[in-house]
């Protein structure tokens, strides 16, 4: 009797504690995935009082429309391009500032400092410096090109260079991030290691990376992968601020899309079945993460 | 506080089978036992950090299982001392006061201090506060934090904020277990001293023999989840109630013996003895203290000695009794030990005999003496 | 052997120079910008300094737009989110890594799995909800979303699993109520969780540009970056040094603090990697 009274006050306790956040969680996080879901299989509209389940309509829309299928698309090639330049530049410097460090440590310290900017940085106000940087006209990088005798381009008005001036400005804005992380796992590699490796014959330092670097550092690719491809699909201040999807759709993605079709044209079940397909991606590479991360830790 | 047949188990295992147990007021009782015994469990449950499955807890003889530390006005002190990090010594030992002391409204930064009464109160606490800290010899160590203190100042601290809210009982857990061994005699006897001066009920939990039989009034002796025996330190020391008890107290381990009796006559290396009190045969294990036994050139235990340990103060003698039965006896220092092999004969008094069951390993009431030669 | 190293080590120092000169190409073009004459910016010649310090850019920023009042309003808003994440995420995380009841591992794997979902998934039912309670347009529509922050309980949480329990057992004893415990003693040790929390969620939300351009329309409410999008698509391209006056100070803050406590930054800026 007197331990229930105690046990229902510790009871109370707890829910105090943990009730408000399980609930906001709920009412923030899960319910509106389960509604997205929902609302993915239905033709409504924000304002609509009525909607009608449509089944995997939206899905089918989005597949075979040559709109969705680009979103779609573009996001792919947008990560397939930042993943790997982001990483294998983010490497480099990573070595690059390692090897610094013993010699100049202050410079080292202010070049990490320096290419970790874009990070700390606001993306849409860097994005604005961007477009004037590229300005047909009078951008410094086209004036540079003219300078050197090539043509000049429309970076972000032209369809098939797009894309690819976007990624550039994400693999800018992430390789600071990835630096960082590489830079962590440069300095758990013991040296010890590196000694060995030389006794063994691996006397160039390339040798030494292929040895001893490279696989020691074999978790922490794996884990600076999958985040940079997470952050890879949601890629949005960009496309909002630059091109807004343009010119004609060749920088559509697929936040930007659902970002256009749901609070701008309002199909709120049309841009629930992108959400749900983007969602997906993210889930696919997020479960990768954790696997990853998991598997880190085992690795310590 | 007295425990009632206390009785917890964690998943599955039973880690206290019904301890009962009574702390006298203003009394030092100490709960003495190995690790894992049960004996960190049971302090838990008086501090009402944890609730027994069955069973009471009483103090005053109401129960108390329902209420906090607080409520049962109980003070502990951790193994860890468990100093807040981020805290001044000062503000250490001021918590619980503050806590106490002043309402919610009053604790708050800024609102507080609009409340009438804050200002006193709180000058109030800061004088106590100085107080305890001039009585433990912490004045200088107000402003710093524990982070800056060496293990013995910490240690003087975590009784500090113990003590400051003058608890009914005081709770030790293994409180000197991370001091170096000079610091630990150092702090037995202020803790000692302490105790005689506040007068309070101190519970000590303890691994360490030396420090419960030094310290308390009572010591029970926790085996595997019971009390194996309670009561002053010289009566788990002269009349251990069972096999387990003695073996666990005394600095020497207890020469342990098993030996087949009939009246009138023992047998093997206490082939020379004879039993007092026996009335009819049975199988016993003798038990003789190594520092109860003394060289005699006409003593009743006769063997070859294997083994001279030097201490200093005194030497540690192996003797070989009978085939597979080593005895241990303790000899001042300062006699020279014979050549390893020499035939050494060795006597006790029957006071200093203890005698238990073969199997139960509780005590008899039995003796020896040497028989008449 | 030994040329051949100091040969690579010059080409790298070329390289690492040569990338950080890319990498600070915009802030050097838009602090550039900020400070040119008009006149100066649209001229075909390329001066990577100006001529002379047009300070008056600076001066219109906050004339013609209204900037002051986009900055407060990121201050609002990232205070605001802050402290009722931290409010919702402090209590949490200690009960989970210190208390021990029904339904523990059910939370903490609600925890874990919303680590998964990105914002973006969720906005579109939120933005129902809050268009149903007619709060579209408001401070709360900007803050209320991001109150529950599963990333804040999970980093709060893996930091107070590592502290001695002893500390909280001995703070129950001396009498202080566990949400005193949380307040006085878990939250102040949970310190250095807490700043790497501060600054991920400030720099996510102070750079957050999809959920304010979604709930707000009233230029009064605009964050930074909503701000400098709304100046950007009035002025229609006439006014780039006022313009790349208010990036450079919408962008300030977040740099300052980075550069002054680069340390706290950047390990507060790496744990946010942690979330999905």
């Amino acid at each position: 009797m007197m331990g229930g009274a105690r046990a229902w006050r510790e009871g109370l306790t707890t829910l105090w504690l943990v009730g408000p956040a399980t609930l906001a969680m709920t009412v923030l996080i899960f319910v509106p995935v389960a509604l997205v879901a929902m609302l993915s299989f239905t033709d409504y509209q924000f304002g609509a009082r009525t909607f009608n389940w449509i089944g995997l309509q939206n899905f089918a829309d989005m597949v075979s429309s040559p709109l969705g299928r680009r979103a779609i698309v573009n996001t792919l090639i947008y990560a397939a391009v930042v993943i790997p330049f982001s990483i294998i530049l983010a490497l480099l410097v990573a070595l690059g500032l390692h090897r610094l460090a013993r010699r100049a440590g202050w410079l080292s310290n202010t070049l990490r400092a320096v290419y970790f900017l874009p990070v700390a940085a606001t993306l849409v106000a860097m994005a604005i410096a961007w477009q004037m940087l590229l300005h047909p006209t009078i951008g410094p990088v086209n004036t540079a090109l003219v300078a050197l005798g090539l043509p000049r381009q429309d970076w972000l008005s032209d369809r098939g260079l797009v894309l690819y001036t976007l990624a550039a400005i994400g693999i800018w804005q992430s390789v600071g991030y990835n630096m960082v992380l590489f830079l962590a796992g440069l300095s758990a590699i013991p040296a010890s290691l590196y000694e060995a490796a030389t006794v063994d014959g691996a006397e160039r330092p390339w040798e030494r990376f292929w040895t001893v670097t490279w696989p020691m550092l074999g978790p922490t690719t794996l884990f600076v992968t999958v985040i940079t491809a997470t952050t890879a699909f949601r890629v949005f201040e960009t496309v909002a601020t630059l091109t807004k999807g343009g010119p004609a759709f060749a920088s559509d993605t697929l936040v930007y899309a659902l970002y256009r079709e749901g609070f701008v044209y309002f199909k709120a079940g049309y841009a629930s079945a992108i959400t749900v397909v983007f969602f997906i991606f993210v889930l696919l590479f997020t479960a990768l993460k954790f696997r990853v991360l998991e598997s880190r830790v085992h690795y310590r | 506080m007295e425990l009632r047949n206390v009785r917890r188990s964690f998943g599955g295992t039973e880690v206290l089978r019904g301890i009962s147990l009574d702390v006298p007021d203003g009394s030092f009782t100490s709960l003495l036992g190995p690790s894992g015994c049960g004996k960190s469990t049971t302090l838990r449950i008086m501090a009402g950090l944890d609730r027994p499955d069955s069973g009471q807890v009483l103090m005053n003889g109401e129960e108390v299982s329902d209420r906090s530390a607080t409520a049962r006005n109980i003070a502990m002190v951790f193994q860890s001392y468990a100093l807040y990090p981020h805290l001044t010594v000062a503000q250490n030992m001021a918590l619980p006061l503050t806590m106490r002391e002043l309402s919610r409204w009053q604790r708050l930064p800024l609102v507080g201090g609009l409340h009438g009464g804050t200002r006193q109160t709180r000058r109030a606490i800061q004088a106590r506060v100085a107080a305890m800290a001039a009585m433990l010899d912490l004045t200088d160590l107000l402003g710093r934090k524990p982070g800056q203190l060496s293990g013995g100042q910490q240690q003087r601290v975590a009784v500090g904020r113990a003590l400051i809210r003058e608890p009914s009982v005081f709770l030790l857990d293994e409180p000197l277990s991370n001091l170096d061994a000079k610091l630990r005699t150092q702090m037995r006897a202020e803790l000692s001293a302490l105790h005689t001066r506040t007068g309070r009920s101190f519970v000590y939990v303890t691994h360490d023999q030396t420090e419960a039989i030094s310290m308390s009034d009572q010591v029970a002796l926790m085996l595997e989840g019971r009390i194996a025996q309670i009561g002053p330190p010289r009566t788990l020391y002269e009349t251990p109630q069972s096999r387990a008890v003695a073996a666990f107290i005394g600095d020497h381990p207890i020469n342990l013996v098993p030996v087949s009796l009939a009246p009138g006559q023992a047998s093997g290396a206490f082939a020379r003895c004879r039993p007092i009190g026996l009335t009819t045969p049975r199988t016993v294990v003798i038990g003789l203290r190594p520092e109860h036994l003394y060289l005699d050139p006409a003593g009743p235990l006769e063997g070859r000695l294997v083994g001279a340990e030097y201490l200093g103060a005194e030497t540690v003698l192996t003797l070989k009794v009978a085939e597979d039965v080593e005895i241990r006896a303790v000899a001042p220092g300062d006699v020279t030990p014979p050549a390893p092999d020499s035939p050494l004969r060795l006597g006790f008094a029957p006071e200093h005999v203890h005698v238990f069951d073969a199997d139960g390993g509780e005590r008899l009431d039995l003796s020896l003496e040497r028989a008449a030669a | 052997m030994k040329r051949s190293v100091t040969g690579t080590d010059t080409l790298a120092l070329v390289g690492l120079l040569l990338g950080a000169a890319v990498v600070l190409l915009p802030f050097v073009w838009m602090v550039s910008l900020s400070l040119k004459p008009a006149d100066e910016i649209f001229t075909r010649g390329v001066d990577l300094l100006p001529s002379r310090l047009e300070w008056q850019n600076y001066v219109d920023a906050f004339t013609q737009v209204d900037l002051a009042r986009y900055l407060m309003n990121g201050v609002i808003v990232c205070g605001g989110i802050l402290v009722f994440q931290t409010l919702f995420a402090v209590p949490c995380a200690f009960a989970l890594a210190h208390r021990r009841f029904v339904g523990r591992q059910v939370i903490f794997g609600l925890v874990l799995a919303g680590l998964l979902v990105p914002f973006h998934v969720t906005a579109i039912p939120i933005f129902l909800g809050l268009a149903e309670l007619r709060l579209i347009n408001t401070y709360t529509a900007l803050i209320a979303p991001f109150v529950a922050s599963v990333f804040g309980i999970f980093l709060f949480r893996q930091f107070m699993a590592r502290l001695p329990a002893d500390l909280f057992d001995a703070a129950r004893v001396d009498g202080l109520s566990e949400t005193a415990i949380v307040w006085r003693i878990a939250f102040p040790l949970a310190m250095p969780a807490a700043t790497a929390f501060a600054v991920f969620s400030v720099t996510a939300h102070w750079n957050d540009l999809f959920w304010p351009l979604i709930v707000v329309t009233d230029p009064d409410l605009a964050t930074p970056p909503r701000g400098i999008v709304f100046f950007r698509d009035a002025e229609a391209g006439d006014n780039v040094g006022p313009l790349m006056a208010a990036a450079v100070i919408v962008t300030a803050p977040l740099i300052a603090g980075f550069l002054l406590a680069q340390r706290t930054f950047t390990r507060g800026i790496a744990a946010g990697g942690l979330r999905g």
